[in-house]
């Protein structure tokens, strides 16, 4: 009774892959539904004057809403789960054993897990075959709506990067003829796409599978896409007004760097490739050292862009974080020397030490239990870089040679751990070095700096004319005054330690000030 | 990551060892760059001119007439040795100066005013009963604190942007702890000299990042714990413009598209910090006598209607102590330009014996530049003597 009610049940669940193929097959249906009102909508009211450029939100029920954001949250769940899995086994080698036991044993819970990590492997697979990310990414900036795609079943028409790129440049001729609208999704919906590639950047185990996002052309255009595109669509639909729109813009910001910093901490010397581009080189200038360092670097680029100091404080100290990290990977000293060897003692102490703390711990975890879907690291503001967390426990019975072979090893978010061949490091060190970008980084510093002269004065003005009109005052009323002022003066003073700590992590090339 | 340390203590420990052993280190060239930027936008502009404008801009100096019209009881004095038309040529013949406004900077310790400010403060041993004479005398040659009452002074001026730049001071000394830039916002407040603020050398220079040792290439980076001499080591390379194992000679004319830097204070103050020496430093190369240091040591001296400012004053000096720890040359090369102390000890001696022989001129001429340094050495000093013996203490058991 029990085993029949149960293989009802799984039958009722759809798996995994199956799961995923609905899931993306029903945004493409909600895109085409989308686009089709869109353009019902446009051509009745087209006796009326509309804008033909900017950036617009294209109308959107809220029931449709909510279910595009289900779905790509859903759709980055699944492949986090799928592939992280998919690599736990691979790793630790049940897949072979699997292979070769289950034609002796045949038993059905073998096959069942066999089943199984072929499902969450489809699933991987699935994702790149159809560029799930580059739909994704579509949807964020915007492309998805804008420009006419082929919205057929998912199944039978393939929405491939090559597709997608060959339908874009046959619309390339016909979009200068249209009007140049750009129709973006309604904030919500960005808000999770952004998040989702950032759970997907973050969590994926396999370098193999790092690779493919990263050197997804995608990914790049996500970098470079302005934010301000959402300001004027805000704008153009006069709801810039409420407050509410505000915050979800800044709720993007927030997720959007939080997406840049996934990137830079997955930065090292496997995957440095795909975030600098070196300028076409003849060959003879190849070994010209000083003209190889010219690259062009659009992640430090774009994080400088959030380093101004009227951005939100959160975003701004991540943008600083984003950019020092990236600094940092210059300065780290790569040659063996005494000193070094005196570190990797200490580390090797620090090491064993925390291996004894948590042996009893690690004893206690099942090493090839699957991961779940609730440790999946949601890229919310408050877990990102959680990778170093999770390597060093999952890792806890390593030796210091475990831990250098981290060092090399596939990216793991572990910044600390990079070292880069010489020739990158410098490359990166005349990056931002360049007096331009080293301007864009320092100055929003010594801004804010003198603006908080600029309120310390206008404070202690306050407080000498409170001097000066005591008497004619009530002394209550002067006292009360007093302490408003003067806590006022403290925070003020708070905040320009707070800035001066900015600029020693900037001359130290290290993030302290967090812990400050 | 950030966040993660603090969930695990073990990741947080980790984390401290690298940020201890490994990263205080800096790139060198985006800490020149970073510190010119801040001396130039907001050292300069934001702690040391106010300073200097105030002291300006006080009544007792008697160019702003604008200060006057509430109080036109207060006589200014008459004259005083302004000793910033005799040292810099630059200055124009209206009294224009550095800081913009029309009036002109008076030294604030003159020589006699200050033998007699410091024979009134009790400092040279006997109580000086100062007779009409000698008042009329102090008029002309600068204000002091006997002539005239805070009432006059601290109501009529706004003392806010002062008191912000010293809060603003304090607060800089207190929490930097790049010693670089430390001994660079130290020399360009306490140093006797300081750099023109036009017509001075510019360096410009591409962004060098990499120097050459042993055959081999390498990163040129900062390491925080810098004590003076190994400061002063490196500014040999940044004041030339041109490291001598540096491949920025590579660059050849087509690479003009390369962005340059630009350095102005920054190489005149390593100047003065390498060459603190007299027979290098002359007031027309560059240099002139520095105005942000009179302006503290009045502060300090609490003269020139600047006693609201002494207290802190005394905490800016404090922490400029705190920041260098102390160190010996620091001090001596900050403080008192080079062989400071040399000079200084060169002149108790003599003061001693000129005591023994019962006159007390223990000044020389101040036309003489070994001597201007040396009489800076004095004068730095005596105000600290002189906030000290003035200070009193409070029910806490601090001075103030």
């Amino acid at each position: 009774m029990f085993y029949s009610r149960r293989k009802q049940l799984q039958k009722a669940s759809p798996t995994p892959i199956e799961e995923f193929r609905a899931a993306v097959s029903r945004i493409h249906a909600l895109l085409k539904s989308t686009k089709a009102s869109y353009e019902a909508t446009r051509s009745e009211s087209s006796k009326t004057p509309n804008p033909t450029t900017g950036a617009r939100f294209i109308p959107m029920a809220s029931a449709i809403e909510e279910e595009f954001i289900e779905l790509i949250r859903r759709i980055s769940e699944l492949v986090v789960t799928g592939e992280r899995y998919a690599a736990n086994h691979w790793n630790s080698g049940v897949f072979e054993k699997i292979s070769a036991d289950s034609a002796k044993k045949n038993g059905d819970q073998d096959q069942q897990d066999k089943e199984k990590l072929q499902n969450h492997l489809a699933v991987f697979e699935y994702f790149c075959e159809r560029n799930v990310l580059g739909l994704i990414v579509n949807i964020i900036t915007g492309v998805a709506f804008s420009k006419p795609m082929d919205f057929n079943d998912a199944d039978t028409v393939s929405t491939s990067s090559s597709k997608l790129s060959e339908l874009s440049d046959m619309d390339e001729n016909k979009k200068e003829e249209e009007d140049e609208i750009l129709l973006l999704p309604p904030l919500s919906i960005a808000t999770q796409g952004v998040q989702s590639v950032s759970i997907l950047i973050q969590n994926v185990s396999r370098a193999t599978s790092l690779y493919f996002l990263l050197s997804n052309q995608r990914i790049n255009e996500l970098i470079d896409f302005q934010l301000d595109q959402y300001l004027d669509a805000m704008r153009s639909s006069q709801k810039n007004q409420t407050s509410s729109s505000s915050a979800e813009m800044a709720e993007l910001d927030t997720y959007f760097i939080t997406f840049l910093k996934s990137l830079a901490m997955r930065m090292n010397a496997e995957t440095l490739q795909f975030f600098l581009r070196y300028p076409d080189t003849d060959l003879e200038k190849k070994n010209d050292l000083v003209r190889n360092l010219e690259v062009e670097f659009p992640l430090y680029a774009r994080t400088l862009q959030f380093c101004s100091p009227y951005q939100d404080s959160f975003v701004r100290i991540t943008a600083m974080n984003i950019c020092l990290n990236t600094i940092r990977l210059s300065t780290v000293i790569t040659n063996p020397s005494d000193e070094e060897n005196d570190e990797k003692e200490a580390l090797d102490h620090l090491t064993t030490f925390q291996n004894e703390e948590t042996k009893d711990d690690s004893d206690n975890n099942d090493e090839s239990e699957s991961p779940k879907e609730n440790d999946i690291k949601e890229s919310t503001p408050d877990n990102t870089g959680t990778d170093k967390e999770n390597a060093e426990r999952t890792s806890p019975t390593q030796s210091s040679s475990k831990l250098d072979k981290i060092k090399y090893s596939s990216p793991d978010g572990t910044l600390v751990n990079v070292d880069l061949p010489t020739r990158e490091r410098l490359a990166i060190a005349h990056h931002v070095c360049t007096p331009s970008r080293v301007q864009a980084f320092a100055s929003p510093i010594f801004i804010k700096l003198t603006h908080l002269c600029g309120d310390l004065i206008e404070a202690l003005h306050d407080l000498n004319d409170l001097d000066i009109e005591i008497g004619e005052q009530d002394e209550k009323d002067n006292n009360t005054q007093r302490k408003k002022i003067t806590s006022f003066i403290e925070s003020i003073v708070a905040d320009l330690q707070n800035e001066l700590m900015f600029l020693d992590d900037l001359l130290e090339v290290c993030m302290c000030v967090v812990y400050k | 990551m950030v966040r993660n340390e603090h969930s695990n203590p073990y990741a947080f420990l980790f984390y401290l060892y690298l940020n201890v052993f490994v990263l205080k280190v800096g790139l060198t060239s985006l800490n020149e760059q970073t510190v010119e930027m801040m001396l130039a936008t907001f050292i300069y502009p934001s702690i040391l001119q106010p300073l200097k404008v105030h002291l300006q801009r006080h009544p007792y100096n008697g160019k702003d007439e604008c200060f006057y019209h509430e109080s036109k009881n207060i006589v200014p004095p008459a004259s005083s040795i302004e000793s910033e038309t005799e040292s810099n040529p630059n200055a124009n013949e209206k009294g224009a100066n550095d800081g913009g406004t029309t009036s002109k900077v008076i030294f604030p310790f003159p020589f006699k005013g200050l033998s007699k400010s410091l024979a009134q403060s009790g400092l040279l041993g006997d109580v000086v009963v100062v007779d009409s004479e000698e008042n009329v005398e102090d008029e002309k040659d600068a204000a002091s604190p006997q002539t005239f009452s805070k009432e006059h002074s601290d109501i009529i001026m706004d003392n806010s942007p002062p008191k912000a730049a010293l809060i603003a001071l304090i607060t800089v000394l207190f929490t930097l702890k790049n010693r670089r830039v430390i001994y660079f916002v130290l020399t360009a407040l306490f140093h006797p000299l300081a750099p023109n603020s036009s017509g001075g050398s510019i360096l410009k220079q591409k962004p060098n990042v990499m120097k050459i040792e042993n055959k081999e290439v390498c990163i040129q980076v900062d390491h925080s714990e810098l004590d003076i001499g190994k400061l002063q080591d490196l500014l040999t390379s940044f004041m030339d413009g041109v490291g001598n194992n540096s491949p920025r000679n590579d660059f050849k004319e087509n690479d003009k598209k390369q962005e340059e830097c630009i350095f102005s204070l920054s190489p005149t103050l390593a100047k003065m910090l390498k060459h603190g020496d007299k027979s290098k430093v002359q007031t027309g190369s560059g240099l002139r006598k520095n105005p942000y240091r009179e302006a503290l040591l009045s502060c300090l001296n609490g003269n020139s209607g600047m006693l609201s400012l002494r207290k802190l004053a005394v905490f800016a000096v404090d922490a400029a102590m705190l920041a260098i720890d102390g160190e010996r040359d620091a001090i001596n090369t900050i403080f008192f330009g080079e062989n400071g102390v040399k000079n200084i000890e060169a002149s108790t001696g003599k003061e001693d014996q000129s005591s023994l022989d019962g006159k007390t001129d223990i000044f020389l001429s101040e036309n003489d530049v070994s001597v201007y340094l040396n009489t800076k050495s004095i004068e730095f000093i005596s105000s600290l003597c002189s906030s000290l013996t003035t200070a009193s203490v409070c029910s806490t058991g601090k001075f103030l």
